[in-house]
């Protein structure tokens, strides 16, 4: 082989709903958090969850047999159902630095957006551009390029 | 005078915009709820020592007109500034913060900071009164924890430096023994300490202490100093 080719990447953008009782939602979903973050950050997985009290939506990226291993897992996840893919395929280059916990929390016009773009057939370009802008560290003036919503 | 209410809701809302202001006023008052209009953030910061902890509206109105320049540089980061200004004095706020047209940058940016939630402008009754509800009901124990945490801080400052050193090691699990060899202090002078600490803090046990601890933030300093 003349030159080294990237490793193959894959991603996969979900949303489901939560089956947590809301009393404990916040707290498991910082558990949940800090397991996921050592646990992918070791698989070589990036990308970042959202948590809107009721959905989830998370996008994951990485080696194939990795993200295969993890989307197995999170479909058996109990505290969760109706796992639903918005999008999935291979991608050239990661979007997302490392995994984190974009937004937990019970904003409801943020949960309005989240839900109305879960329902639409073309909401998954929105939903990645909410969850790379919370993931993206807002350090003043680095500009990266603005996900066009609509 | 005035009713004495039980459960105090109070309004206060930042908006340049003089009309707006009071349209929302009105929508505020027409729920039922107080209502305090500040025209800018600087009335706001000059009163909001002595506010009534309640919900804070605060519109974003960017220096220019919305879609003037589209290239223009964003100004989003003063919205997450304007956000943390408040929170900064009065952490139990609920603040929302309203905008024309929200980009998702700038709904981010405000939740980021820690806004509880977000509206649109115009704001319309139907989507205020959840909003507000919502941050009504989380403002008790975000009062309450502030209250805590200011009674602690007060509670913290009658200890010596010495007796802080101690509770740092006290709360990072060490035994007496290893406190008094970090310390090169007597193990005795250690229980000593310790005494003095739980009647000052007035804890009656240890995982209350640690508790405390926890709350105060004495963790985040670390085992450095000791």
């Amino acid at each position: 082989m003349l030159h080294d080719r990237p490793p193959a990447l894959d991603h996969w953008l979900y949303a489901s709903r939560s089956t947590i009782e809301p009393a404990w939602a916040a707290r498991s979903v910082d558990l949940l958090a800090i397991q996921s973050a050592s646990r992918n950050a070791g698989l070589g997985l990036t990308g970042a969850l959202l948590f809107t009290g009721q959905c989830f939506v998370q996008a994951l990226e990485g080696p194939p047999a990795a993200l295969h291993a993890m989307r197995t897992d999170i479909s058996r996840d109990r505290r969760h159902t109706g796992v639903v893919t918005l999008a999935e395929g291979p991608l050239a280059h990661r979007r997302f630095g490392d995994w984190s916990l974009a937004y937990s929390g019970n904003s409801i016009y943020l949960a309005e957006q989240v839900h109305r773009a879960i329902a639409r057939d073309d909401g998954a370009p929105a939903l990645m551009g909410l969850l790379q802008a919370f993931a993206i560290p807002d350090g003043g003036a680095r500009r990266t390029e603005m996900p066009q919503d609509t | 005078m005035g009713k004495i209410t039980v459960t105090p809701r109070t309004v206060h809302i930042v908006d340049s915009d003089a009309a707006c202001r009071r349209d929302l006023a009105q929508l505020v008052r027409q729920q039922g709820l107080d209502c305090h209009p500040f025209a800018g953030l600087g009335d706001l910061a000059e009163a909001l020592g002595y506010l009534q902890a309640g919900c804070v509206l605060m519109a974003w109105r960017g220096q220019h007109a919305a879609n003037e320049d589209p290239n223009a540089p964003s100004e989003d980061a003063g919205l997450g500034a304007m956000v943390q200004s408040v929170l900064a004095i009065r952490p139990e706020m609920a603040v929302i913060v309203m905008a024309a047209r929200p980009t998702i940058r700038q709904v981010v940016q405000a939740l980021r900071a820690g806004a509880v939630d977000f509206l649109e402008i115009p704001v319309v009754a139907d989507s205020l009164r959840p909003v507000l509800d919502h941050g009504f009901a989380i403002l008790p124990a975000r009062v309450a924890k502030q209250q805590r945490l200011g009674q602690a801080t007060a509670l913290t400052t009658q200890l010596t430096p010495r007796e802080q050193e101690v509770l740092r090691g006290v709360v990072a699990g060490l035994t007496n023994r290893a406190i008094a060899e970090r310390l090169r202090i007597g193990v005795r002078t250690v229980e000593m300490h310790r005494g003095n600490i739980m009647q000052k803090l007035q804890m009656e046990n240890l995982a209350a202490l640690i508790r405390f601890a926890i709350l105060t933030g004495i963790l985040d300093h670390g085992l450095d100093a000791a």
